[in-house]
């Protein structure tokens, strides 16, 4: 009894300090909430124009937002229920810390479904009018159902806990003193109480399962139920929950890191809580790898370098345009972590924060990665879409996670973090043993202390590991390097010279067959070819000339003073009929050779260069410079006359 | 507005996407016997079916329809979208050209899907047909969630990202979804098919701009009747799938699309 009185004493002692440090941290937390709260008063008012997303784009970093802190919030459920379940008893004192992450990232996630609207002021709609076929109001649904029952969840055991704070915190303000005992419901913590709160616990611990694995299935069809490439995937429902665990546990694992290091816990959460969590998040990594492989390695196999939607989204991402990002999440994200996590000597506090700190970055990453090169991907045959985040919505991620820290701070600061009733028979510096564990846990979590014990043992793991990893990662390209070189032996197929308008060099595009690359008449003296720019199929599209005597424009990849464009018609010696999507049309006198198109800077007030357009020949030439435009003109009059 | 490198890059992407352009091409299947019988079927000639016949073999891409469409639906401006003249271009023209030299060009209008997976998702049920089967999207309903833009496989759907300019000429004109107009900030527009103007018996503005341009690419009929108009001559349907060959886009999908393609060089092979 004396030892309960010690370990409460403890518990409660971050809930009466208030230093300035404190104070400090919740402002500067509160200013980049406030800011965050600007910028989308800015998205509110002037139109979610202002983010980075535009009609391919549609989704990006809110959308990404929502599913990380989803996918944080099941570690409550996690840890709670499934250890609880399997009385792993050694999780008591980190279960209400797990909880108070998914309560905390919940209030953060649902927001941003609300931000990310277009019409945010007919919300409402939502819920007056919603269509049970769209997947959107199954998340409705299910997160509602969710939030309501962790928070449940997170407040039963929180009952005798804040009785406690009741009787024992009579120094605290009023209003403190009013929640606590609204909130402790009168609790005195007598026998028939303590029962009915373990019934209700227990049913709680039950529900909760079903409810949390639905919700990240639900947010996964979000994307799987479009008719999107890239998103038609039947394992997105276990890919999206295994990943939120994963992101989950690593999230939890620099929280109890930070309030062991803040709060002086160590008597409660000891290195053996950090052990089986660290063994818990590479087991869970294991599982990504399986699934990520899963994920890439079936659609690989069949349409790896293959010029079809899928094909060209397969390749965007393992070497095209998003490869770094990518590869990152691969790499950094899930490999690194279960090498840093798996070697005995990196199995240190340091350590194991490295690697979650990876896997919540990593986490993030691969989601942005689901949505954002899918949407990129054009469904017919135009540009793929670009996307950079604008600094609204940078703004409010920023705002995301402080709110995040916000809530969890002043929740440890109000409610005590370990729970108390549960801890209070367990002495401090009383060692955790696996030996006392009940079976099921014990398989899961014990062989942690026996795995890496023997030298043997640890290599043959390591060598298991590190060919499951080589075959993970090496086997795509494999099957690329197959599937390449069966299309590059067969005699007819069109090898695509460059990806989408990537540049190649000036040797290679004369080394063609398919057209003679000639200096166009009208063009200034000392006027020399830069670049080429061709399409798959190999035609032309665009010549870059540089000029000395013309300002550069720097907008472009390569500074260029010219920028010819040249679009061939069939139909020669005519104006072609053909404007390529973007271009305007101009009316051309043929005599005069070249016209300016009309200027329609209303909607699109960044200064551009000069132009001119003319055809020659059945083919559309168009010039840029930056110069104004009657410079342009005169330097156009000064060339030869074609 | 000039030429921005955001134009710069799409031109010389959009030629470059002419690779997967042909594929889809190739992909195509001629429809079916039954499948054609079931679209041209006379059921109940007062029940409406809208259909549209699109002949790429005529085809020059010279833009009318997208025009007359601008000027028709006062279509709002891109604001980053695809654009055409710096407005959202509700039918699009694509074009390439193809493994033979031959500029080939294909104008995509919204392709009015009887399964559409635009009107699955939408979580308010702004999304809807009307009764003759056109895709309408209500836009005092719309909350902006967009999942219909990435649900639709045409991507045939835009977002008004801001406010959009509005007279006070069409401040006056009162909104319904079979015209939606004056447009507003932060909903989806799509191509609406004119059902202002079928439902007094005129074709669609891009078809009566593409036949004013001399050109009789794209017809507009009811299946139910079994004609299509250019709005100058009025021609059987099931003649013109019969002697062309018709096709649909990305007919895999199931999503049942109201547009048919006659195919460019004539004859379904």
């Amino acid at each position: 009894m004396h030892q309960a009185k010690d370990n409460t004493e403890l518990l409660l002692d971050p809930l009466t300090r208030r230093s300035n440090s404190y104070y400090l941290l919740v402002s500067v937390l509160l200013a980049i909430v406030g800011w965050g709260a600007y910028a989308y008063a800015v998205q509110v008012t002037s139109g979610i124009g202002v983010a980075g997303i535009r009609s391919e784009v549609m989704w990006a970093i809110y959308i990404t937002n929502f599913v990380f802190f989803i996918g944080i919030s099941h570690v409550g459920a996690l840890m709670s229920a499934i250890l609880r379940l399997t009385s792993a008893d050694w999780r008591k004192p980190i279960t209400r810390l797990a909880e108070v992450v998914t309560f905390a990232s919940l209030i953060v996630a649902v927001t941003f479904p609300i931000i990310h609207l277009g019409r945010p002021d007919r919300w409402i709609n939502l819920f007056i009018c919603p269509k049970l076929q769209s997947p959107l109001v199954w998340d409705l649904l299910c997160i509602g159902t969710y939030m309501i029952g962790s928070t449940i969840f997170l407040y039963l055991p929180l009952i005798p806990d804040i009785a406690t704070c009741r009787d024992r915190l009579p120094n605290v303000s009023r209003f403190r003193r009013r929640i606590y005992s609204v909130l402790s419901l009168g609790w005195t913590g007598s026998e028939s109480e303590m029962q009915s709160l373990e019934k209700a616990i227990g049913i709680m611990t039950i529900l909760i399962i079903p409810i949390a694995i639905s919700v990240h299935t639900i947010v996964s069809w979000d994307f799987a139920m479009q008719l999107r490439t890239g998103w038609n995937s039947t394992i997105f429902g276990p890919y999206f929950v295994a990943g939120a665990l994963l992101s989950g546990v690593a999230t939890v694992l620099l929280v109890m890191a930070a309030l062991t290091k803040f709060y002086h816990l160590n008597d409660f959460i000891t290195r053996k809580h950090f052990d089986n969590i660290a063994t818990l998040l590479l087991a869970l990594d294991i599982v990504m790898v399986y699934l990520t492989i899963n994920e890439y390695m079936v659609p690989g196999y069949k349409v790896l370098g293959q010029n079809n939607l899928e094909g060209q989204w397969l390749s965007s991402l393992l070497w095209g345009l998003y490869w770094p990002r990518f590869w990152f999440q691969i790499l950094a994200g899930l490999i690194m972590p279960a090498i840093i996590l798996a070697v005995p000597k990196t199995r240190t506090i340091t350590g194991y924060l490295v690697a979650a700190l990876l896997v919540d970055i990593g986490m993030w990453v691969e989601r942005f990665d689901i949505v954002v090169p899918t949407l990129a991907l054009p469904q017919l045959p135009y540009a793929w879409g670009q996307y950079s985040p604008s600094w609204v919505e940078i703004s409010i991620t920023a705002a995301a996670f402080a709110g995040f820290a916000l809530i969890y701070l002043v929740f440890t600061r109000n409610f005590p973090i370990v729970s108390m009733w549960e801890t209070a028979d367990q002495s401090p510096h009383e060692e955790f043993s696996a030996k006392t564990l009940p079976e099921p846990t014990r398989t899961l979590i014990g062989r942690s202390d026996s795995a890496f014990a023997s030298r043997r043992r640890f290599l043959s793991y390591s060598a298991m590991m590190v060919a499951g990893f080589a075959l993970g990662s090496l086997s795509p390209s494999i099957a690329t390097a197959m599937v390449r070189g069966v299309k590059k032996s067969s005699s007819d197929v069109i090898v695509p010279i460059s990806n989408l308008g990537e540049s190649v060099s000036v040797n290679d595009v004369r080394s063609m067959a398919k057209f003679q690359v000639e200096k166009p008449a009208r063009m200034p003296t000392g006027s020399r070819l830069d670049d080429v720019r061709v399409g798959n199929n190999g035609e032309l599209v665009t010549l870059l000339y540089v000029n000395p005597t013309v300002p550069t424009i720097p907008t472009y990849s390569s500074a260029v003073g010219f920028a010819i464009l040249e679009m061939l018609d069939p139909k020669l010696d005519s104006p072609p009929t053909y404007l390529p999507n973007g271009f305007k049309r101009v009316k051309v006198n043929l005599n005069s050779g070249f016209a300016r198109e009309s200027s329609d800077a209303e909607f699109d007030n960044r200064g551009e260069p000069g132009q001119l357009q003319w055809w020659q020949g059945g083919v559309h030439f168009v010039m840029l410079a930056n110069i104004p435009i009657e410079q342009l003109r005169q330097i156009a009059e000064s060339m030869e006359p074609i | 507005m000039g030429f921005s490198r955001r134009q710069f890059l799409t031109v010389a992407a959009s030629a470059a996407g002419g690779a997967a352009f042909v594929s889809i091409m190739e992909n195509l299947r001629p429809l079916t016997a039954a499948e054609t019988t079931q679209l041209t079927s006379v059921q109940d000639p007062s029940v409406k079916k809208w259909i549209w016949v699109i002949d790429l073999g005529k085809c020059n891409g010279c833009m009318k329809c997208t025009e007359a469409c601008t000027v028709e639906m006062r279509v709002p401006p891109a604001w980053g979208e695809p654009e055409y003249e710096g407005y959202q271009p509700w039918i699009q023209v694509f074009g390439t050209v193809g493994s033979d030299q031959r500029a080939f060009f294909m104008p995509v209008p919204c392709q009015n899907c009887q399964n559409a997976p635009c009107v699955k998702v939408c979580p308010v049920g702004a999304n809807y047909y009307s009764d003759d089967g056109i895709v309408l999207v209500d836009q005092l309903r719309c909350v902006g969630t967009r999942i219909c833009i990435g649900a639709c496989p045409y991507q045939r759907r835009f977002f008004n990202w801001f406010d959009p300019p509005v007279s006070e000429e069409e401040k006056s004109i009162p909104y319904s979804p079979d015209y939606n107009i004056p447009h507003r900030r932060g909903v989806v527009e799509k191509c609406i098919w004119c059902r202002h103007r079928i439902v007094d018996g005129k074709v669609p503005a891009c078809v009566e701009g593409c036949a004013k341009a001399g050109m009789k690419v794209l017809w507009f009929g009811d299946a139910a009747q079994d004609a299509v108009s250019d709005g100058e001559e009025v021609v059987s349907l099931s003649q013109m799938i019969k002697d062309r060959g018709a096709y649909r886009l990305k007919e895999d999908l199931g999503t049942d699309p109201r547009v048919l393609y006659l195919p460019p060089q004539g004859g379904s092979s």
